[in-house]
Parts: C-alpha cells; structure tokens; sequence
C-alpha cells in the first residue's frame, strides 16, 4: 500500500475512530448524577476525608457545604473557601496559574496541592476518591453554576411548581388559594414570565385534611418533577415528607397552614409565624405593656398540638399557671385562679367562645379591675375593639384587651375588605408573589441554590403595601407578630356565674 | 547557571516568621480575659455558671461554634476531639482539662441542637467526660462572646480564635482554631504548669 492510500486510510480511520472513542469518554448522566451526589453530600464518599492527620466525619467532604450550591464559594468564620466552578478553576486568580486539568483539580482534592502545586491551608480537606468518584466529581465541576447544569422543574421556556392542598371534599377555602395562586401566576405570564419563562402549576390533593399530603409530594417531586412547592397548606410536614424535599432539593416557599414551631429545616419557609413564636411575642407583650408585678395566668384549648406550643414557648417562665381544658366550668384547680386579688393578667388561647367564657368568668369574679386579657387572632379571631372608654353599666373590671396577629395590623385592616375565606386568597396571592420575586433576584440562570439565596434577601420587600417579609437563613418565617389593642365591646357587660 | 532571582524570598521568610511566633505563643497572664460569670446551659440542658462552675480551678480549652455552621466549625471540632484522644495519654490527662465549645448562635441553637451536633462527632459529652457545649440566653451569652472578642453581628462571621486557660495559675492564651492536635496539647500542659 502506498504512503498516500496508508495516510488516506489513517485518516477515514480517525474519522470513524475519533467520535466513538470521543462518545465514550463523554461523562453519562448517571456520572453526572453521581457527581452532583458526592458534590451535595448526598452519596457519602468512601475515603477518608482528613486534615492533616485528623479524619473528619464523611459529612465534611461535600463541596458545597463550603464552596457553596452553585461552586461560588463562600466565607464563615473567617475562612474564605474561593469558588470552585470551572470556569474559575481555569483561569490565574490572585497571581497563582490556572489549574491546568482535571488532573491538577483531582491533586487539589486528594492531595491537597493547589494552584501551582502550593499546599491548601485548612480546613480544605483532603478526600480520597475512587475512580468513578473522581470520575463524577470532575464531570460536575465542569458544568456547575451554568447553564448546563440540568435543574429539576426548569426549561428554557418555564418553570414548574406545584402546591399541595387539602381540595377534598370540594368547595373548602383550599379553592380559594388555588385561585389566588393561578391568578398570581397567570397574571405573570401574561406579562412575558420571568426572564422569557412561563410559570407552570400543578396541583395535587392532599386529600381530607391534608392526609395523603405525602402521596402529593411524591407525585409532585417525582412524577411532575416541580422546581418548588409555593403556597401549600403544609403546616407539620412528616420526616418522610422532608426526606423527598431535602432529596430532590425542593424549596417550599411561603407555606400557609402554621407549624407548631419555628421551622427547623432550610428548604422550608412560611408565611406566617409559628404558633410557638406568635404565644412568645403575646407573652412579651403583656408583661412589657401590662401592669408590672402581676402574675400572668395562661389558660389553653385542647387542641392538636397547641399543648405542645404552649410548653415550648413557656419554658423558663415559672410564674405561669398553665391548664389544659376546653370547658372552664370542669378545669380541676381553677377555683384559686377566680377572684384573685390582686387581679393577675390573662393569656387565654382558644376558640373566640372559650375566650369568651374566660372573660365573662374572670371578669364576674374579680374583686378588682383586670389589667389584660391577651388572645391570638389565629385561634379566636378578632375581637371587636372598640377604642373609647366605657360608661354606664358597663363593668369597670373589664380588661384591657391585647390580640396578637399573625402579620402587621396594617395587614389586617386590609385583609378586612375580604369576606371569610376570600383571605385564603389574599394569602396564596402574598405566596405567589414572594416566589415570583426571589426568582426574579436569583437571575437568568435557575437553580435551587441560588433561588434560595434570593429568597433569604427577602428583608425589604412589601408584596402590598405594609406588609413586610423577612426571610432569612436563621428565621424562615415571612410574616412578623404585631399586636392590636383595645376593649372589647362584649366585654363591658357584667355577666353572672 | 544562577537560579533565577527570588525577590518576594525575603518577604516570605519574614511572614515565616511572624506565622511560627505565632503557632509559637506563650502562655501569658496578660491575655486574660474580663470572664463573666453568666447562666449558661449545656447541650443536656444543665444550667451552669460559666466561671464558678466551668472555669474555676480547671484547665480549659474554650472554642465557638455554631451547629449550622458547614466550613470552619466541623474542622475545628474534629481537631479538638483529636485533642481530646491525645490528653488520654498526656501527663494532664483527659479528665484534668475541659473542652468547652459556645455556640455564636445562641437563638438558634438550643441544648437539643448542640446534643445533635456533638452526635454527629461522636463526642461523648459531661464536665466528667471533658466537654461541654454551650448556649443561654441572647444578652447573657453575648456578654461571654464579647469578653472573648467572639461577638459578631452574623453567626458566620464569628472569629476562628480557640482560648486556651487555667483560672488557677491564671494563664491564658490564644491561638488559631486550624492548628494541629498536637499544638494545642502543648498548650494546655503550658497553660496548667
């Protein structure tokens, strides 16, 4: 064969070669997938992970836990941990070289060489890897934080969400949130998305009284594969429930419903305070603004976890008298509470009729004027306050009335031009647009991470006018406790037991 | 043929220096800190004093944490649990010296919190066993943090410095958190001496 047909043949060759040999060592999804994994800390590395010659839990040896969700790198506690997307890695930062290839970053990781061969400081661990790992790990440094980056939920044209609620049996206020959720986003679309995408919801039944919530979640994670959950009627979601959020990294924005306690967990933010938090400022309140020196007696419902909130938020609190019953007629003890003088101050927690039967007691009873009675909007209501002072029959041991809400009084008063559940309405549409905004501050390119950032820069932003949301890392909840005072015009009527 | 010519040599060799004095810190009077005396509660819920009941008469090793904390705190917990094994088989012995880790956050790490995060290092925990974790009250606590010049407006921006102590001889010192297990024991038998 001559030279020529042999370079020829070389070539064709190459041609067939090249691509097979180049598509086989192109990264598969599931590399990528378990890149992603040991990244997150979501799959555990088999080796050690070390600091000089101290092992660290295997926790320790996911990258975002310092170099952040998107490789931007971070600072804590006086460590800079630098950014590590690849874009970053390659080129000289800080008079140092570029790291030169997968190799030079591998070296980084397990041997604790950084640019230019110089040795990482501490607390950059070393990471012993296998193969595959290091196989992953390097294929997802090179597409973190960009837009190849594939996100759960996202296109380039929209972005998925979904809500779980209780729409069963039909006609419950969960249609009024449904409405205000669609509404908010439809209006969105309408006006182009954000940044070119439309928004997308799908909705799944958590059935009579949010009991298949969890099926919900499944579907919604895994079926419908959401970016986020916005606006669900998810007050106590169950460990299983976290479990699949935390798996599929799912924000879940402004929840409605309102926890027991303060959230624990990062993915999940509410709208309202927690009932543990709105009883601690109802507490504050009363003893700051409430005449000094008096005992305060707290008097609670039976009701699902309101036993529990009550003893949270009272802990350390020793001159609280706390009883549990749903009718005073039949509480064990409460004759030494009736009639005490001096007369103390009241938290009562419960139903506006078990409110009522306490303030129509306490105030039948009392030898002297009551400084305060103090109630949660979100259990009993509101009172109706009225502001000027009592005259004529009207007895003189009523109560100064303190009534603590689940969002600013200016809030309230808004909320008024609504009818009964249309407030479910007013509330997704608060959701819906606290989800709109934290998308819109996190940018063109979509992901958890950096909507999630954005969502904790939520100090600042009004969804209507006096109505402030704060979000951050440390308090998930949006919506701040204020506090509304006044008398209560049933009040002022003597009544007699 | 020369090597070529290393102008930044003798700046390097000058910060060399300055980092080995640092590592290199004697154990000083000087340094102690204003301690107040604030309740306190460990990761059990144990109410303490910090001074009467933490720190009078023992050999202490003070650091601050917070347990949401991903970069510098699981590092410097897993050095000092390294501490913790190596004092077995020192001269002071693991019983003689008290860890005591504060949480910087106090709001938000509670006893059950720091219970969790001292589980996940597997750390044996109790005065007996030779470490505490800590958190109290806002204001109390930032009492404490400020005295050791720990107070930050942010959890993530609390300073990386571990004090090392003995009430008794008082004698303190300070040293950076990502030092080796083995600096800080020699520390601690300095500071006991």
């Amino acid at each position: 064969m001559s030279r020529n047909y042999a370079g020829l043949l070389g070539l064709m060759l190459s041609l067939v070669v090249a691509p097979a040999l180049h598509a086989e060592s192109l990264p598969t999804d599931q590399t990528f997938a378990l890149g992603r994994a040991l990244y997150h800390g979501q799959a555990s590395i088999a080796g050690a992970v070390r600091v000089g010659n101290v092992t660290l839990p295997a926790s320790s040896g996911a990258c975002a836990n310092c170099h952040g969700s998107s490789g931007q790198g971070s600072r804590e506690g006086g460590v800079t941990a630098p950014g590590i997307a690849w874009a970053y890695l390659s080129q000289p930062q800080r008079g140092q070289p570029g790291y030169r290839s997968p190799r030079a970053v591998l070296d980084a990781i397990e041997k604790g060489q950084g640019r230019g061969g110089e040795p990482l400081n501490p607390p950059m661990p070393t990471i012993e890897l296998s193969t595959a790992e290091a196989d992953a790990l390097i294929a997802y440094l090179q597409i973190i934080g960009t837009e190849r980056e594939p996100v759960q939920g996202v296109s380039n044209d929209r972005i998925l969400v979904g809500s779980i609620l209780p729409l069963t049996p039909p006609g419950s206020y969960a249609e009024r949130i449904r409405a205000g959720l669609e509404e908010r986003f439809a209006a969105i679309n309408r006006d182009g998305g954000i940044f070119g995408r439309r928004i997308e919801l799908v909705i799944e039944d958590s059935g009579r009284q949010g009991r298949n919530a969890s099926q919900a979640l499944e579907r919604l994670a895994k079926q419908h594969r959401v970016f986020a959950l916005v606006g669900s009627v998810l007050p106590e979601p169950s460990a299983t429930m976290v479990g699949t959020i935390r798996q599929h990294g799912l924000p879940v924005v402004a929840t409605l419903g309102v926890p027991i306690q303060d959230s624990p967990d990062d993915k999940l933010t509410y709208l309202l305070p927690s009932v543990v938090d709105q009883i601690k400022q109802l507490l504050a309140e009363v003893k700051t603004r409430c005449k000094a020196g008096k005992d305060i007696v707290v008097l609670h419902e039976s009701r699902q976890g309101l036993a529990d909130g009550v003893q949270t938020a009272l802990a350390n609190e020793s001159f609280i008298v706390s009883v549990q019953e749903n009718r005073i007629d039949h509480l064990p003890g409460m004759g030494t509470l009736w009639g005490r003088s001096p007369a103390p101050n009241w938290v009562v927690l419960g139903s506006s009729d078990f409110v009522g039967q306490v303030r129509g007691r306490a105030i039948s009873t009392s030898t002297d004027s009551i400084p305060c009675l103090a109630t949660l909007a979100m259990l009993s209501g509101m009172p109706a306050l009225v502001e000027s002072q009592p005259s004529g029959e009207i007895s003189t041991a009523a109560p100064m009335e303190v009534t603590g809400l689940p969002m600013p009084a200016t809030a309230v008063l808004l909320e008024q031009k609504f009818q009964g559940e249309a407030l479910w309405t007013y509330l997704a549409d608060v959701s819906a647009r606290i989800f709109v905004e934290g998308l819109s501050r996190s940018g063109r390119i979509v992901n958890h991470a950096g909507f999630e950032r954005s969502l904790y820069s939520l100090h600042t932003f009004e969804p209507y006018e006096g109505l402030p949301i704060r979000f951050s890392r440390q308090h998930r909840h949006g919506l701040s406790v204020a506090h509304m005072w006044g008398r209560t015009q049933h009040a002022y009527k003597k009544q007699h037991y | 043929m020369q090597p070529p010519s290393r102008p930044y040599a003798p700046v390097a060799v000058a910060f060399l220096l300055l980092w080995l004095s640092a590592f290199h810190a004697e154990a000083t009077s000087w340094l102690a800190p204003a301690i107040p005396d604030v309740a306190v509660q460990d990761q059990d819920g144990r109410g303490y004093r910090f001074y009467s009941d933490l720190l009078r008469g023992r050999t202490v090793l003070i650091d601050f944490i917070f347990t949401t904390c991903k970069t510098a705190c699981p590092t410097q917990t897993s050095v000092l649990r390294e501490v913790r094994k190596q004092l077995r088989n020192h001269r002071l012995g693991a019983g003689s010296v008290l860890l005591i880790s504060v949480t910087v956050d106090p709001q938000h790490d509670g006893p059950h919190q720091l219970r969790e995060y001292a589980d996940r290092f597997d750390i044996e925990t109790g005065i007996p066993k030779g470490w505490v974790f800590l958190t109290g009250d806002s204001q109390e606590l930032t009492k404490l943090l400020q005295a050791f010049g720990s107070g930050s407006r942010q959890p993530s921006d609390h300073s990386n410095v571990v004090w090392i102590g003995n009430e008794f001889h008082r004698r303190w010192t300070r040293t950076a958190a990502f030092n080796t297990p083995e600096h800080f024991t020699h520390l601690l038998d300095e500071v006991s001496r």
